[in-house]
């Protein structure tokens, strides 16, 4: 796979490319080095977003020949103004918070977040150049240089809406699922089969990954909760909701204030909580 | 019927060695008087325990704050003797290790009572019993903020899978029964969308004491896949805490089977999907199995 030639990608101000935790040296030189990257609202990010990665780590480890370097989030621009999108930093922070304190291989990338909306098959250009171009790729142990694979991670909510005609444009198509390739997650119980007959031509670049373990909590759902002073706790990491109390973030969809319904708000018994658990101390 | 409903006389209990109630996070006092303080407890074998489990307490304590006047003052993990002999139940100490450290740090209310797990096998409304004598007549139960005293009620927290055996004939004790569902009462999780009503229509004399709780979120990560997830040295990450994990690593509690190794294995989830199926089934028997041996001992 050739280098993608110098392209004009506009950056934000002072961006740099996050990669600390990507691996320079591949372990087996037979195997084909791999980047997953997950484009999404991450709005916020909850623990589903990173058990799918999880479940492509154990797919790509028992079925393929890839071996993955890196993970990375790519939450989207506030351009796509999607109502009750909260702001680009707010979202990168909460993602920054999950990878760092709750993964060890999983990174945030900034790029798309913080500038004009960028199509998907844009940010995967921008990932490959980063990586291959000007970090130069990754190295077997006997130092030989290898590109890296840049593959997209996606549920099959957005492979099906690669399938309805007009919403993607073939030329995009034909990159990310052509030239780059994805690991698309499907939900429990309905397979891929239907979805991706449309794209067939594809057809050997798309992995469909089943799950065998029903976990669909969705960014919508958690809103909800926080909307309605429900808990969330062991949805999201822990610190994930400290940051979304601290900043105020889904108290309401952005659509104007709701009724409060129920006898308590969840952040009063939270208030209560804390200071009975101050006296608990002392006892 | 009513002479059945009324306070427990004092039982003989019998008690592991050193066994003391873990009570540091009970709280002593009510904070609204009108409110009635309760407890809830979680039976289950937590063989391990998962966030699912963790779910529920969270699910619970919404529902009660906002459809109820009950007002929580402690939330109890309760895992089951080692005497109940499932298949691949691994020892007590370290299933009471695990929930105490999902507990201690994930959890700010909960706790964990090693009371029938560290004994001999003790039927759920036993061990509903003991809780209440432990937090009424030990401790002293709690007061309201002017000095009054309350006796807390001790409520079962459990699955829709373990209300719907409490239906099936000859399963539980009719006493049993009226102990936990009629005497303390239950609050039941709702799997998502399947209904409780006609589970609860064959318990309908203790209607009244039974709480259904939807589910807002499927979330079924179960034991049992979970250990199918480490027999298959596939990824648990996210499906309960990390200290857990740790732990099960570090004691080799559900050792990889090697029935799935790199690359070279074809086609392993269609035998997979069986695997989950059969064992969610012989679980559900030998949770029948064990309460029918309990009964014809009785």
């Amino acid at each position: 796979m050739a280098a993608q030639s110098s392209s004009t990608f506009a950056n934000p101000p002072n961006y740099t490319f996050t990669s600390h935790r990507l691996h320079r040296t591949l372990h087996a030189s037979d195997k084909q080095p791999i980047v997953l990257v997950a484009c999404g609202s991450f709005n916020p990010i909850t623990y589903h977003h990173l058990r799918m990665f999880e479940m492509a780590n154990d797919f790509v480890r028992q079925n393929t020949n890839f071996e993955i370097v890196g993970g990375y989030l790519s939450p989207v621009s506030e351009e796509y103004e999607k109502p009750g999108l909260v702001r680009a930093h707010h979202r990168v922070n909460m993602c920054t918070l999950a990878t760092e304190q709750e993964s060890s291989g999983l990174m945030v990338d900034s790029w798309e977040a913080f500038q004009n909306y960028q199509r998907t098959a844009v940010v995967l250009d921008h990932f490959d150049y980063e990586i291959n171009t000007v970090l130069g790729g990754v190295s077997t142990r006997d130092g030989e240089h290898r590109d890296v694979r840049i593959m997209l991670l996606a549920g099959s909510d957005l492979i099906s809406t690669m399938s309805e005609p007009g919403v993607w444009s073939h030329n995009d198509l034909d990159r990310i699922l052509g030239r780059y390739g994805t690991f698309v997650i499907e939900r429990t119980g309905s397979s891929m089969d239907q979805a991706t007959d449309s794209l067939a031509r594809w057809r050997n670049s798309i992995y469909p990954i089943p799950q065998l373990v029903q976990n669909d909590v969705s960014s919508t759902k958690v809103r909800l909760f926080f909307r309605r002073g429900l808990s969330v706790r062991y949805l999201i990491p822990a610190a994930v909701i400290d940051y979304i109390k601290q900043n105020y973030l889904y108290l309401d969809d952005g659509s104007g204030p709701e009724k409060e319904k129920g006898k308590d708000k969840e952040s009063g018994e939270a208030e209560t909580s804390l200071r009975d658990g101050g006296s608990l101390l002392q006892l | 019927m009513a002479a059945q409903i009324s306070a427990h006389k004092t039982t003989a209990f019998t008690n592991p060695p050193n066994y003391a109630l873990t009570s540091h996070r009970l709280r002593r006092t009510l904070h609204a008087s009108t409110k009635q303080p309760i407890v809830l407890v979680a039976c289950g074998s937590f063989n391990p325990i998962t966030y699912h489990h963790l779910r529920m307490f969270e699910i619970a304590k919404d529902f009660i704050r906002q459809n109820t006047d009950f007002e929580i003052v402690g939330g109890y993990l309760s895992p089951v003797s080692d005497e109940y002999k499932k298949a691949g139940l691994v020892n007590a100490h370290h299933r009471v290790k695990m929930c105490t450290l999902a507990t201690e740090q994930e959890s700010t209310w909960l706790m964990v009572d090693s009371w029938e797990a560290l004994q001999n096998y003790q039927r759920t409304a036993v061990v509903l019993d003991h809780l209440e004598y432990e937090i009424n007549t030990v401790l002293g139960g709690v007061s309201t903020r002017d000095g009054g005293h309350r006796n807390v009620q001790i409520m079962l927290l459990a699955g829709s899978d373990l209300i719907s055996t409490m239906s099936e004939p000859g399963v539980w004790s009719h006493d049993d029964l009226d102990n936990i569902l009629g005497r303390h009462g239950a609050f039941v999780i709702e799997r998502t969308g399947a209904a409780l009503d006609q589970t609860i229509d064959s318990l309908a004399r203790w209607r009244n004491n039974i709480y259904p709780i939807a589910q807002l979120v499927e979330n079924d990560v179960s034991s049992t896949k979970v250990r199918l997830f480490f027999r298959r040295g596939l990824s648990v990450q996210y499906l309960l805490p990390a200290s857990v994990i740790d732990y099960i690593e570090r004691n080799n509690l559900y050792p990889d089977d090697g029935s799935c190794t790199e690359k070279d294995k074809d086609k392993g989830s269609e035998s997979g999907e069986a695997d989950i199926t059969s064992s969610e089934s012989s679980n559900v028997r030998g949770t029948l199995g064990k309460e029918m041996t309990r009964l014809s001992t009785n």
